[in-house]
């Protein structure tokens, strides 16, 4: 990831356009052309254009990624461009925000694009009965205002210097007003790919619209092949014999027999996705912090970094905020593996030794049980006897999570450090996992979300950070890379974005044949 | 003997069968002639290698087997050292061969005239169309019933007479120069044998084929052959001449195989009128299901005597025995011990009833369990009958191996593999004789086993009489073993009792038609028999179609 | 060869009972597995009232024998339902997905068709090599090429099935790249690219079942050589091949019918593993796909088929097996 700051300006977004002209870096000029054939993982029978139903990589790389737009978008740079919309503007409290639509864009079957699609469309997650998982992030939204044809005003409840960012969540997909139906059963969207066949689980044929705002800037091959791949041998055998052009979810155990192929390349970015070791902090002896501690220090993250991902990822310091997050402090304080430590807090905590157990199972994170055994041997040394209880794969996220006092868990990160704090963090919020109860990181959460400096907001965030790092109910070990691969026969702009596998998922519209 | 006649030469054969990974002998060096249009007997007990040799002659071993030494030399060609295909080139076109069972030796996939033209057409001898007219006109030849469409029939359509005179005609199909028939009516009954054994002999002379034919009887061979080999384990004893052979035996063994004849019991006295019979078949009906097997069957059975129940196979014979003991309760009719009425099913009779009656089979073989020793055997029984145990039935198990003349201490622990044919039937006869039975059947008991064998078993079941006091029912269709052993004789036919009586006023005429029928058909020693037999009553006045006329 | 009506009548009841007692026996098994549908759909998102949202629309918090019996009465009147994932995508999105895959007989049929293509392929391929190779090793039994044979086929009998995939990936296409890897068929596909498509999979199976079958014909020709009518059959001058294919293979019919047909139905209800390595979209990975999030209707409609296609195939064989014995097409 690039290390330039990701939001020039916070208030107000410009569209992509400008920033393209001069961020282009100096490669092989992209051209059109070509069926690009991906193999992926992550596909189910029951896959459908809903994006109010997406949650795996196969329909959200073919629908925000081709055939849908949404309003914003992240750039591969980080940068928060416009897609419908061209640009938008917030009031002085975060609360309103107008967005100014782009014009002259039509759907796949001729509609015009305008403002009552992006009120349709946003409504589709509040409406009765959907249980959309955006639904917390359009629900905020008290009034949505058509100013005109091209421009839409929203009113939140709260104040929310993040909600543009939202906008480009991926369940976000606009559809066509009145034909929402018809475009959720047919995949009609305004994106630069249109689908020709779909085979839910099975195979996706897209082809490119003859004409389209992105023209000139993304959208380079001339139609695509989504085969739907979830066994990885069978994956990484189609990308080594040619069969398809790019990949995602590399085996880590493969990984170096197509690095040694001379017609793949691996590419692998660090983004937020993290494995974690989550205890209720309400129950003892998670309620003491200093416990905490010293299971805090009675992991090796390097180690964990090496054997359970093979390198392929990076330490955490129990941090939920990834690098791939605008405000991630990369200058933590380190929290070493040191069993003299973790002694030491047991004896702050009145304990000589400490005797707990840790359910596991690998639908925990692949690996799970392997890193609960390796944070057993090494807690060892600190007095701590972790005892690993192997749960069974099946039921593990009713029946473990939540439930036992402390088990293995995974994140795949939130794009902004407001949404992960709040689905994780916040007291009360149904998938808070630990129930850390810290009045000081309540309140910030609170304020950082309406704050609009951007220097308060690092400061806070940081904060929150230090906090959660020290304090919190969650053992991060490390950061989980994503790793994709493609032919050499692609090329791409240089840039690969990070809050997603598959360049954010854009790979269709962001790559071409070299 | 010129040698321009000379078909078949066989010098110093040695044959080899393989088992427990070594090479033992089979045939230890045979060598004949065959002068063109002859018949060599081939004749010996099971196990003489009779089969192999004859098998040898078409230059043909089984597998795992080999011609070790010695040549075959077959009209110049040496079948031994030639190759596959010369030998295919000969085989069925020059060589035929006659099996001892036509019905297994038929593929039952196949209809009769195909398989009868699969040798023309495959050595292009005749083109199908012209074989098949050339089969029916053997089958008319061999007095095949419907031989125009007898032909379209599968193997399994045609009775076992009419399937080994077809499988006569497919040998001569290609009027090959000889032809071995390897038992060709060892698996008939004696009406059937004598029609088939007339047909081979009359299309043999017709077409002037040479034959090797192979038998274990003597009287069937003295029919058919110009001359015989007499084979022992492997080993030539002698040949010669038919009637030389059969009236001036030069060998031990040979007379001994000619002595056979001669085991015959005295008659015993005329059984008084007013003695309770030990068994009493009283208006005997019964059916399998809806298939009606025994009309009406009467007949007494006294202690201490022996009465045959003969007839031809389908006779009701062995329904009759499985009524008396219970496994077939009879629709009608009933069966008393010693004057008192039996019930007629098996599971309502008591053990002391059950225990009177008892049963000695065929297949030696297959009534006894491979896996169990010939003490646990006998002992089965000893305890389930007589409720002894420990040392007693130790000593009881001993006494009847004595009883049947095998030695205790050798055979105690034998398992049934370890032991041969006659012996495997002493065991079933120590089996039936552990629960001191009063009354045995005996089902086919010497059918199974070569003649010198049978006749040993012949002479303990008497020995065993006179001592123990039984009463056999012997179930046979062979009349010489009847001869040899009964009191009494009753014939069936078609599940009716035809005639009873003495074993002497049965044998002596004038009988009922059929009993004639039967005791004519047997063979006889005497070479001219079929011939007189034929002149006498004309060709269509023998066997089976003797019957149809009745 | 009325005979032969009752045998097919009766199987056929009894086939009918089978299936009641699979459907049972699954419905059963698949309720005591850990989890429900629900649980698993949402994994690491199922909070309590998420679950029981879902559990509400499905009808899954009935009593196991109410919901058994209302499947049953629909399923005997032809209606299989629709699978859990349709019917939960349905209340949660307020309409149907709109892809025509609404009932599980909708959604099974295409990969129904798909594996029944895989499988007559494999047949086609595997049938005849199998028999030419069992007759073959029958008449050249001990000799080389029988224990070449012999080696090859159980060597890759006894291989997982995945293993015997990645060796004929590598050789044949990672090496030298003749088939496709990848089976990805699809509709509209033309036969030829079809077939194709699915070779390398037929390739795989008909490694996994022709030893089964190769060994069967050598075995029921080999028992049959010792029998009087094949010695008859050589005695006549008959070549080799003829005497074992004109008269030992008709009266071995009968076995190895049985075995074609096993291994049939193995290949219609047992080919996940290959399924999933080569990506072809047949009924097995979809009969996986729904076992792991306990989809009842999916569950119950795929055991159902492979039942069938069992009963049915066994059957098939039972009557050829009757009709290739003369003694029954033509008696006395």
């Amino acid at each position: 990831m690039t290390n330039i700051s990701r939001r020039g300006l916070l208030k107000t977004g410009a569209a992509a356009g400008v920033l393209a002209a001069t961020g282009m870096p100096l490669r092989a000029a992209p051209k059109r052309g070509g069926t690009l054939r991906l193999g992926i993982a992550g596909a189910n029978s029951s896959d459908s254009w809903d994006s109010r139903t997406h949650s795996d990589t196969y329909m959200i790389l073919t629908s925000h990624g081709a055939v849908f737009d949404t309003l914003t978008q992240v750039a591969a740079n980080g940068e928060l461009i416009g897609e419908l919309a061209e640009s938008w503007e917030a009031s002085a409290d975060a609360k309103t925000w107008t967005f100014n639509l782009r014009k002259g864009v039509t759907f796949h079957n001729g509609k015009a694009f305008g403002a009552d699609d992006v009120i349709e469309s946003l409504q589709m997650h509040t409406a009765e009965g959907a249980k959309s998982a955006a639904k917390p992030i359009v629900e905020p939204i008290t009034e949505m205002k058509k100013m005109g044809e091209h421009q839409v005003q929203m009113t939140l409840a709260n104040g929310n210097a993040d909600f543009p960012f939202l906008m480009s969540d991926y369940h976000l997909c606009i559809y066509p007003a009145g034909q929402v139906e018809e475009a959720i059963a047919k995949g009609i969207g305004t994106g630069l790919y249109k689908v020709d066949s779909f085979d839910p689980g099975v195979r996706t044929t897209l082809s490119r619209v003859d004409s389209h705002y992105k023209d000139g800037k993304e959208g380079w091959f001339d139609a695509v092949e989504v085969i739907a791949i979830n066994d990885s041998s069978a994956r990484m055998n189609a990308l080594m014999t040619g069969q398809i052009d790019a990949l995602n979810r590399v085996d880590y155990k493969t990984e170096p027999l197509m690095r040694a192929n001379p017609m793949v390349e691996i590419f692998e970015v660090t983004g937020n996705q993290q494995y974690t070791f989550p205890m209720l902090t309400n129950l003892a002896p998670h309620d003491d912090i200093n416990v905490r501690k010293a299971l805090k220090h009675g992991v090796n993250r390097q180690e964990m970094v090496d054997k359970i991902l093979q390198g392929h990822g990076a330490v955490s310091y129990d941090n939920p905020i990834g690098p791939a997050n605008q405000y991630f402090d990369k200058n933590l304080t380190p929290i070493d593996y040191d069993p003299d430590k973790s002694k030491h807090y047991l004896k702050k905590a009145g304990m000589d030794s400490l005797t707990l157990d840790l359910s596991a199972s690998n639908a925990g994170f692949p690996g799970a049980v392997d890193a609960a055994q390796l944070y057993q041997a090494s807690a060892k040394a600190g007095g701590i006897n972790i005892n690993v209880v192997q749960e069974p794969d099946d039921g593990y996220w009713s029946n473990v999570w939540l439930k036992k006092p402390w088990c293995a868990c995974y994140w795949s990160g939130r794009a902004t450090e407001d949404w992960m704090f709040s689905v994780n963090y916040e007291l009360g919020a149904p998938w808070n996992d630990t129930h850390w109860d810290n009045a000081r990181f309540q309140e910030l959460l609170v304020v950082a979300r309406a704050e609009l400096d951007t220097n308060k907001r690092r400061a806070m965030y940081h904060e929150m950070q230090s906090l959660v790092s020290q304090e919190g109910g969650t053992v991060i070990p490390m950061y989980a890379n994503s790793v994709d691969a493609n032919s050499t026969k692609l090329a791409n702009s240089g840039n690969i974005g990070n809050v997603f596998q598959l360049d954010n998922a854009r790979f269709i519209e962001r790559w071409w044949f070299a | 003997m010129s040698d321009s006649d000379l078909l078949l030469k066989v010098r110093d054969l040695q044959i080899e069968g393989r088992s427990d990974e070594t090479w033992n002998p089979i045939i230890n060096g045979a060598s004949f002639d065959l002068k063109k249009g002859e018949v060599l007997g081939l004749i010996g007990e099971s196990g003489a290698g009779k089969s192999t040799m004859g098998l040898a002659a078409m230059g043909f071993t089984r597998d795992g087997c080999r011609i070790s030494a010695g040549t075959v030399e077959f009209d110049g060609v040496d079948l031994v050292n030639a190759s596959a295909a010369v030998k295919r080139g000969l085989l069925g076109k020059r060589i035929a061969y006659v099996a001892q069972s036509a019905a297994a030796s038929f593929n039952p996939a196949h209809r009769l005239i195909d398989q009868h033209s699969e040798a023309p057409t495959q050595h292009n001898v005749m083109s199908k169309a012209e074989s098949e007219a050339d089969g029916r006109e053997l089958y008319e030849k061999l007095r095949l019933p419907n031989p125009d469409e007898i032909g379209f029939r599968y193997p399994h359509q045609v009775s076992g007479g009419q399937l080994q005179r077809a499988m006569t005609a497919m040998a001569m199909a290609c009027r090959p120069d000889l032809i071995i028939f390897d038992e060709p009516t060892t698996a008939l009954d004696v009406t059937t044998q004598i029609e088939v054994l007339a047909s081979i002999r009359e299309i043999v002379e017709e077409f002037d084929t040479a034959a090797i034919y192979i038998t274990h009887d003597l009287a069937v061979v003295a029919q058919m052959a110009d001359k015989i080999k007499v084979m022992l384990k492997g080993d030539e004893v002698e040949e010669a001449d038919t009637r030389t052979m059969l009236s001036d035996p030069q060998e031990e063994y040979t007379k001994s195989l000619w002595a056979v004849r001669s085991f015959q019991r005295p008659q015993k006295p005329a059984v008084q009128t007013s003695a309770t019979p030990i068994i009493s078949v009283q208006n005997v009906t019964a059916a399998y299901g809806k298939i009606p097997v025994l009309h009406d069957v009467s007949f007494d059975m006294h202690e201490g005597r022996t009465v045959a129940v003969v007839g031809e196979s389908g006779s009701g014979k062995s329904t009759v025995a499985r009524c008396i003991t219970g496994l077939l309760p009879p629709k009608s009719g009933h069966i008393e011990y010693n004057g008192e009425a039996l019930p007629l099913d098996y599971r309502k009779r008591s053990k002391m009833q059950l225990r009177q009656t008892q049963m000695i089979y065929q297949m030696a073989d297959t009534a006894l369990n491979p896996r169990k020793t010939i003490g646990e055997l006998i002992g089965r029984p000893v305890q389930f009958y007589m409720g002894l145990t420990g040392k007693a039935k130790r000593r009881r198990v001993d006494h009847l191996l004595e009883e049947i003349e095998l030695e205790p201490d050798t055979y105690y622990s034998r398992l049934p593999s370890e032991l041969s044919g006659g012996q495997k039937q002493r065991i079933g006869i120590a089996r039936a004789l552990a629960a001191e039975p009063k009354f045995i059947i005996c089902d086919e008991v010497t059918s199974a086993l070569d003649q010198l064998v049978a006749e040993g078993i012949l002479r303990l079941l008497a020995k065993l009489q006179d001592e123990l006091g039984l009463s056999y029912m012997f179930i046979t269709h062979d009349l010489a073993t009847v001869k040899s052993i009964a009191d009494e004789v009753v014939v069936m036919k078609e599940g009716k009792v035809i005639e009873q009586g003495p074993k002497d006023e049965m044998f002596t005429p004038p009988h009922h038609a059929y009993t004639d029928l039967l005791l004519s058909s047997v063979p006889e020693m005497d070479p001219d028999w079929l011939t007189n037999l034929l002149n006498e009553r004309g060709v269509d006045n023998i066997g089976d179609a003797a019957i149809g006329k009745m | 060869m009325a005979s032969i009506f009752r045998i097919i009548a009766q199987r056929l009841a009894l086939g009918v009972l089978t299936l009641l007692v699979v459907s049972i026996v699954i419905f059963t098994a698949v309720n005591m597995l850990p989890g429900d549908f629900a649980e698993l759909i949402l994994g690491q998102g199922a909070t309590p009232e998420a679950v029981e949202a879902i559990r509400k629309d499905l009808g899954l918090n009935e009593p196991p024998i109410q919901r058994y019996l209302q499947w049953l009465a629909a399923a005997l009147q032809g209606d299989l339902g629709n699978s859990f994932a349709q019917a939960n995508f349905a209340s949660f999105a307020g309409t149907d997905t709109g892809s025509g895959l609404e009932s599980v007989a909708t959604q099974i049929a295409p990969r129904f068709k798909n594996t029944v293509f895989l499988a007559g392929v494999t047949a086609m391929i595997a049938v005849p090599i199998a028999i030419t190779l069992g007759i073959l090793a029958a008449l050249y039994r001990n000799s080389v090429f029988d224990r070449a044979a012999n080696i090859l086929t159980l060597s890759s009998i006894s291989s997982p099935e995945f293993f015997m995939a990645y060796v004929l990936i590598l050789f044949l296409a990672v090496l030298n790249p003749i088939l496709p890897s990848l089976s990805n068929i699809y509709d509209g596909m033309d036969l030829s690219e079809r077939f194709t498509k699915s070779l390398l999979p037929a390739l795989t199976l008909t490694l996994v079942v022709t030893a089964h079958m190769m060994r069967m014909t050598r075995a029921a020709i080999i028992n049959l050589l010792a029998s009087p009518y094949i010695e008859m059959a050589r005695l006549k001058g008959l070549s080799p091949m003829r005497v074992i294919v004109k008269h030992a293979l008709p009266n071995a019919l009968a076995p190895i019918i049985n075995v074609i047909a096993l291994n049939l139905a193995y290949l219609v209800t047992g080919v996940v593993v290959v399924e999933v390595v080569f990506v072809y979209p047949g009924i097995g990975q979809l009969f996986v796909d729904s076992v792991k999030i306990r989809d009842i209707p999916v569950v119950q409609a795929c055991c159902l088929i492979f039942a069938a296609a069992y009963i049915l195939l066994n059957l098939t064989a039972d009557v050829l097996s009757i009709i290739s014995n003369p003694r029954l097409r033509h008696p006395k």
